[in-house]
């Protein structure tokens, strides 16, 4: 499996060139095109029944389904693009876990699993939600932003908005806190931000989701009725 | 202290490093990381009555965030809201006049202060508070889309909405573009009429330009 990305950062777009055998599991919704020779299956997100299907869709933000490509014979390409403007990197995974917040996710090799990790009443007391999938396995992955993205190690502690958080290592401890004093979360417009311990890897993105989704309700006249 | 400006131009976000005592004012809520070891604190922006009457008419945050390092040097990235680029600006002499929204960072030693943009400035959203930026050291403003430096030599008009910052050294006067027919169908607004020297910055896109296009889209 070969990934090539481009239109880097604003408008970003992943063609996957797939040989016999490669399967690459995508958010619904993100196909942009493929080869006549590719095949797509629609199937539930996890593969642990309907349940924690259900689960995923409802507090993972994603969707119910996933699309699953292969090739049926020889070579093919399927192009996935994420929804909003920003960015795709590709990264790895080892068996070793990641967390990738529900927007954050565009694809995985369909050898990685992924499950879902309800983060409780933290983030709703935020009033962004605060969910994550989690991939582990081996294979390929690929993270979308909103906005630029950057990884950074974190061998320590390290504070991030909770809206710019795409993905973490499981290595990374993290708690869901107050920015800085009780007078500073109050009155500081920060909201929630997440602290990290340990080490191990966190993606940043330069946009927040749940900003533009508080500046579209507050410039938009309100609903009628 | 030290900032990089990462992700220009659309998605922009700076990266400041403060050494030991350092410290940077930001507007609230547009912290994406910061090291631990790092103090906030939270203060009203340009006194009492002027945060308040901007809250009130201008929508805007009434408090700003102040980050210092304390033993160790630390790291705090900032990001507007909205999509767009970020400029540096190194202040010294001429003092700079900041469109509210625009206002991301500055070192403490800027000092800024809230200026009233006049009563027929009323009518533009844009123009009614303006922050003025005097005393020395690093700016940073934001805008929504790309970010451009005119330099006026005598006059220049501009579209309210476009507006970033200005030299003090320019004056402005609020102006409807035409006659009120043109303000009405030409879907240009207000204008702002510059004059004197100085630099001008202007931002290429106009957010509520942005929504009343949604508007129009949606089922509201």
């Amino acid at each position: 499996m070969k990934i090539d990305i481009k239109f880097k950062p604003g408008y970003a777009m992943a063609t996957i060139s797939l040989k016999e055998g490669d399967k690459i599991r995508a958010e619904s919704g993100a196909m942009v095109a493929k080869s006549a020779n590719v095949d797509m299956i629609t199937e539930k997100t996890s593969r642990g029944g309907v349940l924690k299907s259900l689960k995923a869709a409802f507090f993972g933000g994603e969707s119910f389904w996933m699309n699953l490509f292969s090739v049926k014979n020889g070579k093919g390409e399927v192009m996935l693009a994420p929804t909003l403007p920003g960015d795709i990197i590709e990264e790895e995974l080892n068996n070793n876990v990641l967390y990738v917040q529900s927007t954050g996710f565009l694809a995985a090799d369909a050898a990685i699993d992924i499950d879902t990790k309800f983060q409780g009443l933290r983030g709703f007391f935020s009033g962004e939600s605060l969910f994550f999938l989690k991939l582990s396995g081996q294979g390929k992955i690929l993270l979308s932003s909103y906005g630029g993205i950057e990884k950074r190690n974190v061998n320590g502690t390290f504070i991030v908005d909770t809206g710019h958080i795409v993905a973490f290592d499981e290595t990374l401890n993290y708690q869901v806190t107050k920015f800085g004093s009780w007078k500073s979360f109050l009155i500081g417009g920060e909201g929630l931000v997440a602290r990290f311990t340990g080490h191990g890897n966190v993606w940043i993105q330069s946009r927040n989701v749940p900003v533009l989704g508080q500046w579209l309700r507050n410039s938009l006249p309100p609903k009628k009725g | 202290m030290k900032h990089s400006i990462k992700h220009k131009p659309s998605y922009a976000m700076v990266d400041i490093e403060l050494a030991p005592g350092e410290s940077i004012q930001a507007e609230a809520g547009v912290m994406v990381y910061m090291s631990e070891d790092i103090q906030v604190n939270s203060v009203l922006g340009g006194g009492f009555i002027s945060a308040l009457l901007r809250k009130v008419f201008g929508g805007e945050s009434l408090f700003f965030n102040i980050f210092s390092a304390r033993q160790a040097p630390v790291s705090v990235g900032f990001a507007p809201d909205l999509a767009g680029d970020i400029i540096q600006l190194d202040m010294s002499e001429t003092p700079v006049v900041i469109q509210r929204g625009s206002y991301l960072c500055s070192e403490t030693s800027v000092v800024l202060k809230t200026r009233f943009g006049g009563w027929k400035s009323i009518f533009s959203r844009e123009g009614v508070f303006l922050l003025e930026a005097g005393g020395k050291g690093n700016l940073f403003l934001s805008a929504y889309g790309s970010i451009m430096e005119i330099d006026v030599l005598d006059e220049y008009i501009l579209d309210s909405g476009h507006m970033v910052a200005f030299e003090k050294s320019l004056d402005f006067t609020v102006t409807k573009t035409g006659g009120w027919k043109s303000t009405v169908f030409s879907g240009e607004g207000l204008t702002m009429n510059f004059k004197g020297r100085g630099k001008l910055w202007i931002q290429t896109r106009v957010p509520r330009g942005f929504i009343s296009w949604l508007i129009r889209l949606l089922p509201i």
